[in-house]
Parts: C-alpha cells; sequence; structure tokens
C-alpha cells in the first residue's frame, strides 16, 4: 500500500476523511489499535518504516465509516501483534456493518474473520463457499493449500 | 487545520515533535546577500541593489510559482506561461490607460485604487486566457512531453501575435501612478517607492500561497497531487478539475507579475513575456520543479545574484543566471527542493 | 548509386520523388535562371536552412529530444568563422581558423548540455537549452567589442567568394562567372553533401538505435544500450551539422550579428519548418524548408494584398497583415502537432501508397 511521502501521517488520514474533517472518536478507535500512528502524527509519512507506512494506510481506509471495503494482503510487514489488534479493528468493523472484500494469504487471519471464502490458483476460483465448511473441512484445506496450512 | 487528536488525550502516548524543516536553503538568500555586504563595500549602494533585486525576485516569483505548481500536479510544463504575462500587462492597459487621470491625480486612495483595478483585470484576463488555453491546446497532449512542449511553444506565439493584432505591434507606454514614482530616502539610502511596493506584493502572494497549501483542504490535495496523482484519483476526488482550477490560477498569477513588471519596465511590447520566461524557467529549475518555496529562494538568489555581478562585475552578470543554475544544481541536482521521484 | 547516395531511404512516394528533384534542379541553376539578387539570396537561404532544418529534425523528429539552443550552435559557425576573417583578414586559413574554433567550442558546449541534462529527461533539456541559448545571446550581444554587439560586424570574404572576382572573362548563359555564383556553388554541394550525410546517419545502426530510444528509452537502455550515450552523441553531431550551416551562412552574407543568427526567431522558424515539413523524416526538411521560406518571402506581400481588400473587416484586415505572418504559422504548427504529426512528408507517402 502506498501512502503519500511528502505528507504527514496526520495529512494523510485527512485525505482518506471526504467530509474534510477527522471524527475524535473514530480516531481515537484507530489509534487505540495502531498507536504507532499517534507517535509519528506530525512525521512525514515517508520517513517511517514499511509497516508504519501500511498501517497509515489502513488507517486512511477506515479514517470514515465505509459500506465497502476492498482491502489487499493488509498484513503484509505488520508485526504479530499488530496483526491481532487489526484483526479484533476489523470484527468490529464487520459488526458495524461494513462489508469487506479482503485477499489475504494469512489463512488464520482470514478463518478468522470471513464469513465466505474464495481460494485462487493460478488465476482462477478453485474453490468457494462458506468460511465455516471450509475451516471445518481439513481435508479440503490440505488438499487447496497444501503444506502451507502446517505451517500456519 | 482541525485536529482533533490533540483534544482527544487518552491515549498515553506522547506525539513525536514534527521533524525539523531544511534550512539549508532557507538562509542561502540571507548569506549571499550579507556575504557581499563587504565585497561591495558601501552600505547604501548594497541596500539599492538588495532592494532592486529582491523587488525583481518578488516580480520573478509571482510569474514562477503557477508555472511549477501546474508542472508539479500535472506534469505539464507550459512554454506558453511568458505569453501569460505579456497578455497581463496588455490587459492592465484596458483600466490604466482609460484611468490615466486616476494615476495622474494626487491621491494616494485614487492611485492604489487604479492599480489594483488594472490588477484585477489582468488576472481575470489571464484566468479566462489559461482557461481557454487548457482546453484547446494542452488538454490533447496530457503525458506527452514532446508534444506538449511544441504546441505550448505554438499557442504563445499565437498569443503574442494575438495581442499585436489586437493592441497593434507598437511599444506601449505604461505610467506609473504618482504615489509608486521617486523614492524613499533615509539618510544616505534611496530606494524606489515602486521596489518596495512589488516586494510587499510578492510577499503577499507568497504568504497567501503558503496559506492556502498548508492550511486548506485544497491545498493539501495539491500537495498531495503533485506527489502522487494516482492516488489521489483513488481516494475519489477528481484531479483533473482541481487541475484546471490550479492552471487557471497560475495563468491570473503569470497576469499578476505581468502587470507589475510592465509597470516596472513602463513600456509595454508583446514579446515581453517570452524575454522574462527564460529566467522563470531558471528559477523554477534551481528551486526544483514543483516546489513553491523553492521556487521563491531560487526568484530571490538569481535575482539578487544577477544585481550584485551586474554592480562587481558586469561581465560576469551576463552570465550570471546560467552560474547560479549550475551552482546549485551541482550541489542538489534536483533543485533546492527537488524531490528524487521526478 | 543513386540509392546508396540517399542511404536505400527513397523518397516512397512518386509525387514527393517529383518535388525532390524539382527542389534539386531548381536549386542548381537558380544562379542562372533567378534574376536578381533577391532570388539568389532565398536560394542560398534555402540551401543553409534545409541542412540546419534536417540537422535539428536529427534530434527532435529521430532522437525525440526538443532543444532551444540549435541557433546558438548555427550562430557559433557563423560568429566563429566571421570574427575570424575580420581578425585575421580575408584568407582561407581564417575560414578554417573560425571553423575550427567554432567546432571545438559547438562540441564542448553540446557534450556539457547533454551530460548535465540529458540523462534527466525531455523537458529539463528543453529548459537547460533554452536558458543557455539565451545567455550565449545576451553575451553576444553585449560583448560588442569582440563581436560588435547588436550592430554585428561586416567582414570581407577570400578573394574567390567575392562579388569582383570573376572566374571566367565571359559569361556563361548571360551571367557573370563571378565570386557571388562560386560563392553560392560552395554553399549548395556543401549543403547537399551535408544533407546526405545526415541522410546517411539516421539511416544507418545508430540512426535506428536513436528511433528505438524515441519510442522507448528504457527498452533501449534494457537492451544493452547507454541512452545517454546515444542521446549526447546524437546532440553533438546535430550540433556540429548546425555550426557548419552557420559558417556557409556567414560566408554568404559576408555579415554577423545577433538578429540573423542567434535570435528566437530563427530558432522557431527551425521548429515550424521540422514539424510542418514532417518530424522524423529527412525529406521533411527538404519540403519544408523550401515552402516555408518561399512563403515567407512571396506569400507575406498576397496577405498584404489581402489585407487591404479586407478594409471593412479591421480585425481581419489586421490579422492579414504581412508582420503577423507568424500567427497563422503557429495556428499551422499547432494544427500539425495535433492533427498530422508527420507533416506534409507523411502526407504526401501516405497518398503515393
Amino acid at each position: 500500500m502506498a501512502v503519500f511521502s511528502d505528507l504527514t501521517v496526520h495529512e494523510n488520514l485527512l485525505l482518506g476523511a471526504r467530509q474534510g474533517r477527522l471524527d475524535a472518536a473514530r480516531l481515537e478507535w484507530i489509534l487505540g489499535f495502531l498507536p504507532a500512528l499517534k507517535k509519528f502524527w506530525n512525521y512525514p509519512a515517508g520517513n517511517l518504516s514499511g509497516g508504519q507506512k501500511q498501517m497509515v494506510a489502513i488507517a486512511r481506509a477506515i479514517v470514515e465509516p465505509r459500506r465497502l471495503l476492498l482491502v489487499d494482503e493488509p498484513t503484509k510487514g505488520l508485526a504479530p501483534a499488530i496483526v491481532g489488534n487489526l484483526l479484533a479493528a476489523f470484527r468490529e468493523l464487520k459488526a458495524s456493518g461494513t462489508t469487506i472484500l479482503l485477499v489475504e494469504q494469512n489463512v488464520s487471519f482470514v478463518k478468522s474473520l470471513g464469513d465466505h471464502v474464495a481460494v485462487m490458483d493460478d488465476g482462477r476460483i478453485v474453490h468457494a463457499g462458506a468460511m465455516a465448511e471450509f475451516a471445518a473441512d481439513r481435508a479440503l484445506q490440505s488438499r487447496l493449500l497444501g503444506l502451507a496450512m502446517e505451517a500456519h | 487545520m482541525n485536529d482533533p487528536f490533540s483534544a482527544a488525550a487518552a491515549s498515553q502516548i506522547e506525539a513525536l515533535p514534527a521533524t525539523g524543516v531544511d534550512w539549508a536553503p532557507l538562509l542561502l538568500v540571507p548569506v549571499v546577500a550579507l556575504a557581499v555586504l563587504p565585497l561591495v563595500g558601501s552600505f547604501p549602494a548594497w541596500v539599492t541593489l538588495t532592494v532592486a533585486g529582491l523587488a525583481m525576485g518578488m516580480m520573478i516569483f509571482i510569474m514562477a510559482s503557477g508555472l511549477t505548481l501546474v508542472f508539479g500536479l500535472m506534469d505539464v510544463l507550459n512554454f506558453g506561461h511568458g505569453a501569460f504575462v505579456s497578455v497581463g500587462a496588455y490587459a492592465a492597459t484596458l483600466v490604466l490607460l482609460p484611468l490615466a487621470g486616476w494615476s495622474g491625480a494626487d491621491s494616494v486612495a485614487l492611485n492604489l485604487a487604479v492599480v489594483a483595478l488594472a490588477i484585477v483585470a489582468a488576472m481575470v484576463a489571464t484566468a479566462i486566457v489559461g482557461w481557454i488555453f487548457e482546453r484547446l491546446i494542452i488538454r490533447g497532449v496530457y503525458g506527452q512531453h514532446l508534444r506538449q512542449i511544441l504546441v505550448t511553444m505554438g499557442g504563445a506565439i499565437v498569443t503574442e501575435q494575438l495581442l499585436a493584432v489586437i493592441w497593434g505591434p507598437d511599444q506601449i507606454p505604461l505610467p506609473v501612478p504618482e504615489t509608486l514614482r521617486g523614492a524613499v530616502v533615509l539618510g544616505d539610502v534611496a530606494i524606489e517607492k515602486y521596489r518596495i511596493f512589488a516586494v510587499l506584493v510578492g510577499l503577499a502572494v507568497f504568504a497567501a500561497m503558503f496559506l492556502v497549501l498548508n492550511r486548506t483542504r485544497i491545498g493539501l490535495l495539491i500537495r498531495a497531487g503533485v506527489e502522487n496523482r494516482a492516488m489521489v484519483e483513488a481516494l475519489g476526488y477528481r484531479v483533473q478539475r482541481l487541475f484546471v482550477g490550479v492552471f487557471v490560477a497560475g495563468s491570473a498569477l503569470a497576469g499578476l507579475g505581468g502587470v507589475l513588471w510592465g509597470l516596472y519596465r513602463e513600456t509595454l511590447t508583446a514579446s515581453m513575456g517570452g524575454e522574462i520566461v527564460v529566467m522563470v524557467f531558471i528559477v523554477i529549475i534551481i528551486g526544483g520543479l514543483g516546489s513553491v518555496g523553492g521556487c521563491f529562494i531560487g526568484a530571490l538568489l538569481t535575482a539578487l545574484v544577477a544585481n550584485y555581478t551586474g554592480y562587481l562585475s558586469p561581465k560576469v552578470a551576463l552570465a550570471s543566471n546560467i552560474l547560479v543554475m549550475v551552482a546549485i544544481l551541482l550541489w542538489r541536482p534536483a533543485g533546492l527542493y527537488g524531490t528524487t521521484r521526478r | 548509386m543513386i540509392r546508396a547516395l540517399l542511404s536505400d531511404d527513397a523518397p516512397r512516394s512518386r509525387l514527393l520523388a517529383a518535388l525532390l528533384v524539382a527542389i534539386l534542379v531548381g536549386l542548381a541553376v537558380a544562379p542562372f535562371v533567378a534574376g536578381g539578387a533577391r532570388a539568389l539570396n532565398t536560394a542560398a537561404t534555402i540551401c543553409v536552412f534545409i541542412v540546419l532544418v534536417a540537422s535539428y529534425d536529427l534530434l527532435l523528429g529521430y532522437t525525440g529530444i526538443v532543444s532551444f539552443a540549435h541557433t546558438m550552435f548555427y550562430g557559433i559557425g557563423a560568429y566563429g568563422v566571421g570574427l575570424a576573417l575580420d581578425a585575421m583578414g580575408p584568407t582561407w586559413w581564417a575560414v578554417i581558423t573560425g571553423l575550427a574554433i567554432a567546432l571545438l567550442v559547438t562540441l564542448l558546449l553540446a557534450l556539457g548540455i547533454g551530460l548535465v541534462s540529458l540523462r534527466v529527461r525531455a523537458l529539463f533539456f528543453a529548459m537547460i537549452t533554452l536558458a543557455v541559448a539565451s545567455a550565449f545571446g545576451v553575451l553576444a550581444s553585449q560583448l560588442s567589442d569582440f563581436t560588435g554587439g547588436e550592430d554585428g560586424r561586416n567582414f570581407q570574404v577570400p578573394e574567390l567568394l567575392r562579388p569582383s572576382y570573376r572566374l571566367l572573362d565571359n559569361d556563361v548563359l548571360g551571367r557573370a562567372i563571378d565570386g557571388r555564383l562560386v560563392t553560392y556553388y560552395l554553399l549548395f554541394f556543401a549543403s547537399l553533401a551535408l544533407f546526405l550525410f545526415l541522410l546517411r546517419v539516421v539511416n544507418s545502426h545508430f540512426g535506428r538505435v536513436l528511433l528505438a530510444i524515441r519510442e522507448n528509452d528504457f527498452r533501449a537502455e534494457a537492451l544493452g544500450y547507454r541512452t545517454v550515450v546515444y542521446r549526447t552523441l546524437a546532440n553533438c553531431i546535430s550540433a556540429v551539422v548546425a555550426t557548419l550551416a552557420g559558417s556557409l551562412m556567414a560566408l554568404w552574407l559576408r555579415y554577423v550579428g545577433p538578429k540573423t543568427v542567434l535570435s528566437f526567431e530563427v530558432m522557431t522558424d527551425i521548429l515550424l519548418i521540422v514539424v510542418i515539413g514532417g518530424m522524423g523524416r529527412m525529406y521533411g526538411a527538404v519540403v519544408g524548408t523550401v515552402l516555408f521560406i518561399l512563403a515567407q518571402n512571396y506569400l507575406q506581400a498576397g496577405m498584404g494584398k489581402a489585407a487591404e481588400s479586407l478594409a471593412v473587416l479591421p480585425w481581419l484586415a489586421k490579422a492579414l497583415h504581412p508582420d503577423r505572418w507568424m500567427l497563422w504559422m503557429g495556428i499551422l504548427f499547432i494544427a500539425c502537432v495535433y492533427y498530422f504529426p508527420s507533416g506534409i512528408v507523411g502526407k504526401l507517402r501516405g497518398a503515393g501508397k
């Protein structure tokens, strides 16, 4: 994910807010699970590390309530603790009625979030169905995901 | 800008202070000005040279600022920008010549009013010309540098020629209003009033641009668009519309620069914009393409150096702009505040 | 034989071929057909401008970079020969010395500008050349002790080229075989040779690499071609040819001055001719130059007549005033960039097929 490197973290988030200002309560909630952003609030985003930039991009995407979120590999480059925070945040977003279309390689992250799942191989969907069924069927998982499963 | 974060102080992590400003380029102008003081020797001469340089620099800055922003935002370098300077100066005659009585009157209010009206007329005229120019000439060649350079050059030729069709090919005298004539004398130092006026207008434009860019949402969008246009579009903003706005505003600034410069020269020719535009290009190269702050410093620096060398060694002054540009590019190859991505 | 001379780059259109032959023959016999000094002057200007424009096309059309310093190199050639003749007296040694110094200055400047700005991007090159060229123009007009300033310098040419010199005692075909005629043919053959040389350059392997860089410099670099080297080399060749063209012009005019060889008007003329004739097509330089210079010399008078007859419509009359010639050229230029990027020659070739 890309951020505006010459703009500060604050300004990056402001750009995501279509109404032109940040909602204090929602910001408090975001900074609660992405605390590093608070530390670098007035820093140019370009000076941040890859994982921190990722946080800025995530925060910018959810800075206002949206009906649909398209998210591509949000956990890439994030520390495990932050991934846990992110998971909780996405669950809250989901509970508040946001539809999330998530593309992710981190299967355990996906399993604990999704209602539906589609597995892609070589550009084609090779399996689609309910996440509960997929999560319960170990044989299906190992057939589709192979050894990678064991690692998780 | 609102900062709800400072109000919501529940979290215990403290925000780090903002990172420092890149000071070295900011020091350049005062350091150069002070360094030549012993070389010039006489203090009154130094003050006169410095004020003259600042006045010229401010005028160049006003003309260059719009050009550099347009370039940064849309990657369009308008070689026709100089023609807008001429358009502005000619449009000012629509006010200044019929209202010559106001400029000649012994009333500060009337004098300043006529200048203000002339500036408004020039800015409106160049804004309209800029809007037409963008529609007819630039819109079709986005992203194609070679054709961009060619068509904007062609546009400049046509615009200059149209000025000659409308106003005739001869030079037009443009008298400076009474209040702005003559000099202010402080002890040994005499400073021309018009130069002070130009410096004040330049500072006002710089302050206004700084505030718009750093304190408003439009400014935030412009800065974001300068850095990464596609990402701003991905966030759902219409950069094209923003760009037309910036282009029109940049053209209007060229018009303002044209009025100031026309009054400074006191005569107008259709090619006056084409002559100054070389200086404008040098300034935006020095500043770093797309940087308003760099453009400001670059404008003051080149104009001051031109004046100092003109006094100290007239032969060197002929190439002083190029020498300053080469020196700056050796120090910072992308210009004072250039980004490496471009 | 002809194929080899043209470097296998045939006109590929009957109409274009006929036009080119007509131009060649016309220029070759011009001194005997053209009545009066003005017509011969036009023919000589056409010869030099064909070379000047073609060398610019090597940059603009074939390499895809915009330079505003082409007149600077043209001016260096003219001033080099002119000032040397002025300082050393009217000898061939002066011509050779002046030319050698001019070529050296040209090479240094072209290399310097190229190495500084060609690695960045086309826009940067355009801006830097504009800045350097305008500074050079200021220098030439201000260093008046050396260059003669705004007034320029008149000088004597070697005896063989002087109007008073007679090569043959008798007239041939009703024309005196004088130094003027010798000078004209010097220009004619030198220009022809330079043009054929440029044609060879663009049709060589080097020329094809330039085209590849123009189309996609990233891929050309990936194929192993150092784009900076190729662009800089193209810039140097183009500049050297422009310098030679400038020195020819100086010999013809027996005068150098900033207005005639350094001004920005000359630069815009070159740009207009290349684009209208056809970018990336050497023959475009020939056709474009002939049409442009003939129009400039003879069509402007027609504009004046049209303006008089339109006196009832004062604005249109003003726009058709001969001095507003560039207005119409500018409009034609923009239209060409937008709608006929291949120019006249592209159109002719397209129609011939």
